[in-house]
């Protein structure tokens, strides 16, 4: 799949089938998540995959966000000890969110073109997931992506047009114009 | 869960449990939510119950049609606000009709 393909295809899936994600699958989405960018190369991330089904029913008991039956659950983490000492309190609170979107854009994206749907959902207990799993001070949850065949695609919403939210910007070329 | 009966030793495995778990976590999250969520969630947690209702055998036609009409309609709420606000009143019309119709039926008429 090309990458434009992939951007503009994917979905919020909130309705899958009931089919498990091959582990090879799985780990090819995981190592598209670790090939994304970090300020300073921090990677100050850490990431849960879950794939049991009790273990998805325990999740979603504390998730009003998610919808449907996913096959699997990534937890998303940051790691605010590590990011501290890479990039300071700036890494800490602001760089390390960063990070953890662009990674999850890439399991979104890596999802899709392996024809698995996604939904990225912050609708969920942070605190119910951290006794869950029994994660230190400094793991902090920021995020659920639920990964599943897709039952049902939505169409998109509408999209702000490029007009509304790109701003031009070139001096040498409005002077000349 | 078996059909509307809660076992006191599993009761963390129950479909009570994890709707009370569903209105705590969206108390507590509805804070920072958007405030549309909080309606969101409270119509999501109607159609929650009534799919208890529907497992334990006491759902009539009304509340699944109820229920089909939440799923069908809820996830507007994040892409059209005026159609999800038409489809709570419309909702709110179907249970006013729903109380009207049964007046006769009370009183023996």
């Amino acid at each position: 799949m090309k990458t434009f393909d992939a951007i503009k295809g994917r979905r919020s899936i909130r309705s899958y089938k009931d089919r498990k994600i091959p582990r090879e699958q799985l780990e090819k989405i995981m190592d598209a998540a670790i090939w994304s960018p970090s300020a300073s190369n921090a990677q100050a991330w850490k990431f849960i995959v879950v794939e049991g089904d009790d273990d998805i029913r325990e999740i979603k008991t504390f998730s009003p966000g998610i919808f449907g039956n996913p096959a699997a659950i990534i937890i998303i983490c940051r790691d605010l000890k590590r990011a501290y000492e890479v990039c300071g309190k700036l890494g800490r609170d602001i760089l390390s969110l960063m990070d953890i979107s662009m990674a999850s854009q890439n399991i979104m994206l890596a999802g899709h073109a392996l024809g698995i749907g996604s939904c990225a959902v912050r609708s969920f207990g942070i605190s119910a997931i951290k006794r869950l799993y029994d994660m230190p001070e400094h793991i902090s949850p920021e995020l659920l992506i639920t990964l599943g065949y897709p039952e049902k695609i939505t169409t998109p919403p509408k999209r702000r047009g490029i007009k509304e939210v790109v701003r031009w910007h070139n001096r040498q070329r409005s002077t000349r114009e | 869960m078996s059909a509307g009966i809660i076992d006191k030793d599993q009761l963390g495995s129950s479909d009570f449990f994890t709707l009370l778990a569903f209105l705590v976590t969206s108390a507590r999250n509805c804070v920072e939510e958007p405030k549309l969520y909080g309606t969101f969630r409270l119509v999501d947690g109607a159609s929650r119950l009534i799919e208890i209702l529907e497992r334990a055998g006491v759902a009539d036609e009304f509340v699944l049609d109820t229920r089909k009409k939440i799923e069908d309609n809820k996830y507007s709420v994040m892409s059209d606000k005026d159609e999800f606000i038409k489809f709570l009143d419309n909702l709110i019309l179907d249970f006013a009709d729903k109380l009207k119709s049964e007046r006769g039926v009370k009183h023996g008429r």
